[in-house]
């Protein structure tokens, strides 16, 4: 199991469009994957777990990756994260 | 007494006939196509793909986030709102007593039952409280005939007035 506590740098924080990619990239591993924050453990496979989450800028979250990719799929979730979804800001 | 704050988890909770159920399983399992096949005959839904839990007083409570409410959602349909598509469904706002668990796998990860007389079978322990958990093998192909009724009653064609775009 790999777990790593990382901030959500965005400027709109967790919201849905970078929810969407985040399913998006979560989907193409086999491993699970746990996104946790405020009490909630989210399953950053499905896309609905992610719209309650509310993850603003600043946000520390923990992910928690088990499986046989799981080394790949931290790394691409994390890249992800830390690449503002693309956004840019 | 105040609920305790919740523990958010990945899965789905039912009402049928007066138990609550709680439904876990991996993504694309088929937890949101088997709740919308529960809805069809009769039973509710309290929540889809997320639900908050809590104890008090050694019993598991669970209840729909609130963003979350009224909404399901799968890959096949796209989201769907359970009140237009299942006028009569009552969703209960306040917490429902979770009485068991029901895990659905891929069929090849289930193991053979000790008994073949009953279910599977095991206990699983959610925020501190053991429930019974029947394990239930994830079927195929899907109720497609279901989901092509709430496709069709999912369009918005149909209920607006004066749509332009028909």
């Amino acid at each position: 199991m790999q777990r790593h506590r990382l901030k959500i740098i965005n400027k709109l924080g967790l919201h849905a469009r970078a929810a969407v990619k985040l399913v998006n990239t979560a989907s193409r591993y086999q491993s699970e994957i746990l996104l946790l924050y405020n009490n909630r453990e989210i399953n950053a496979k499905s896309v609905m777990n992610l719209m309650i989450i509310g993850a603003p800028k600043g946000a520390e979250i923990e992910l928690l990756v088990t499986g046989d990719d799981e080394v790949e799929a931290l790394k691409a979730v994390t890249h992800l994260i830390n690449d503002k979804f693309g956004e840019g800001e | 007494m105040k609920n305790p704050i919740p523990y958010t988890l990945h899965a789905n909770m039912l009402l049928i006939a007066n138990l609550g159920v709680l439904v876990l399983g991996k993504p694309k399992i088929g937890k949101s196509e088997l709740s919308l096949a529960l809805l069809d005959r009769g039973h509710q839904l309290i929540s889809d793909d997320a639900t908050e839990l809590f104890t008090k007083e050694k019993q598991l409570y669970a209840q729909c986030p609130v963003k979350l409410r009224n909404y399901l959602h799968t890959n096949a349909l796209g989201l769907i709102q359970i009140d237009r598509i299942f006028p009569r469904h009552t969703i209960p706002h306040h917490p429902q007593q979770v009485d068991l668990i029901l895990e659905i796998k891929p069929a090849c990860d289930i193991p053979m039952p000790s008994d073949p007389f009953k279910p599977v079978t095991i206990t699983k322990e959610i925020l501190g409280k053991a429930l019974p958990t029947f394990v239930l093998p994830s079927t195929t192909p899907v109720m497609l005939a279901l989901l092509v009724e709430i496709l069709v009653k999912n369009q918005p064609l149909r209920s607006t007035p004066c749509n332009d775009t028909v």
